[in-house]
């Protein structure tokens, strides 16, 4: 059976539980809990807004289609700038923390909030292609209506038998801390066969 | 140092500040004319910065910031579109791209203070609530909690006084 000095450090526990709860209005806005990993997501996406159907061999002057998609779990609003570069198989492609030297060809920049997702197409045709024994040059991009300027070549890959141009997309994030937009570490590309005369 | 020397001295001085003076004035019309449409596009970038930081500061201080997103919105792709005009030479296309998102942004930042001010004002409001509601809960809670104690007391007490006492045979008799 229970003492009265056991009933009394019960009723001490109810007291001071019911107090925490009664106080948690107050108490809400002075702390913060951690609530899991901040993080953003970059997807490219095919024509149809899945994760199928990309383009892969290249005509000249024909065009195609894919979305680039972001989702922001940051935590709070974000600013995101998208670049889009083209390389051939030489040039340097981005990796887990530096960005591809390279210059963007094309980009956008968007501001979401919590939780919200962007998703914009990215439209996109060859022009100025040739081909001369065992490379392909490509001298113009056309992204959206915008041309432009990219001149190179390519030469062939036998372990993948063609011709292959490379696609990519980096994802920068603004940093208030720092006042600068930054690599956020993450990018997605599509290798692109030009092999296929037109 | 004869005349002809004294001339030629001259000559060279006068050839030199001339160069001088054309070298500062092709320089201050590069900056003017020829690097405008980048000073355009730094000061749009800075000011979309300017008034992003701005939004997220009131985003934090719990304001609707919605209608200011959609507006950092447009003056983004403005500076997109200033950006690629830019890298593509056309200078004209991208001063005007820059100056449409400086327009854009005109008010946001103003705008994303009053709300910040007004977000500050509300959860203060909300806290003050909070707290003396808080207050006076755990108050009357604790009052409540003395009084059950105070009759559960006595009651156990009595209980124990009215208790018999048992006997326990003993082991050793």
């Amino acid at each position: 059976m229970l003492t009265l000095s056991d009933y009394k450090t019960i009723f001490v526990a109810v007291g001071a539980i019911g107090v925490l709860l009664l106080a948690s209005p107050a108490l809400g806005p002075i702390l913060h809990f951690s609530m899991g990993e901040k993080f953003s997501e970059l997807q490219l996406l095919g024509s149809d807004h899945m994760a199928e159907n990309y383009p892969s061999n290249i005509r000249a002057n024909e065009s195609y289609l894919v979305y680039v998609g972001i989702n922001n779990h940051m935590r709070s609003s974000a600013y995101y700038v998208v670049y889009v570069k083209f390389r051939n198989q030489s040039e340097e492609l981005p990796n887990a923390t530096v960005p591809s030297p390279l210059p963007p060809l094309y980009e956008y920049r968007t501001f979401l909030q919590n939780d919200e997702t962007w998703e914009a197409p990215l439209n996109f045709s060859v022009l100025d292609v040739s081909f001369l024994e065992n490379r392909t040059h490509v001298g113009f991009l056309r992204i959206n209506d915008v041309v432009l300027n990219v001149d190179k070549s390519t030469l062939w890959n036998a372990n993948l038998m063609g011709c292959y141009f490379q696609l990519f997309i980096e994802l920068w994030i603004y940093d208030s801390e720092a006042n600068a937009v930054q690599f956020h570490n993450r990018f997605v590309d599509r290798w692109l066969n030009m092999t296929v005369p037109p | 140092m004869n005349y002809n020397d004294k001339n030629l001295a001259r000559t060279l001085i006068s050839a030199g500040l001339i160069l001088l003076l054309a070298g500062l004035a092709s320089r201050h019309l590069l900056v003017t004319y020829g690097l405008g449409e980048t000073g355009k596009i730094v000061e749009a970038d800075n000011a979309l910065k300017k008034a992003f930081a701005t939004v997220l500061t009131a985003e934090n201080a719990g304001a609707n910031v919605s209608g200011l997103m959609v507006r950092l919105n447009q003056a983004g792709a403005f500076l997109a579109q200033a950006e690629m005009a830019y890298r593509n030479g056309d200078s004209a296309e991208a001063t005007e791209n820059a100056e449409q998102c400086l327009t854009t942004l005109q008010g946001v930042s103003d705008e994303a203070s009053a709300s910040m001010d007004s977000a500050l004002a509300n959860s203060q409001q909300v806290f003050w609530e909070g707290v003396t509601i808080s207050t006076i809960g755990a108050v009357a809670f604790l009052v409540v909690l003395a009084f059950v104690w105070r009759w559960f007391s006595r009651r156990h007490l009595r209980k124990s006084l009215r208790m018999k006492p048992e006997v326990v045979p003993d082991a050793d008799a």
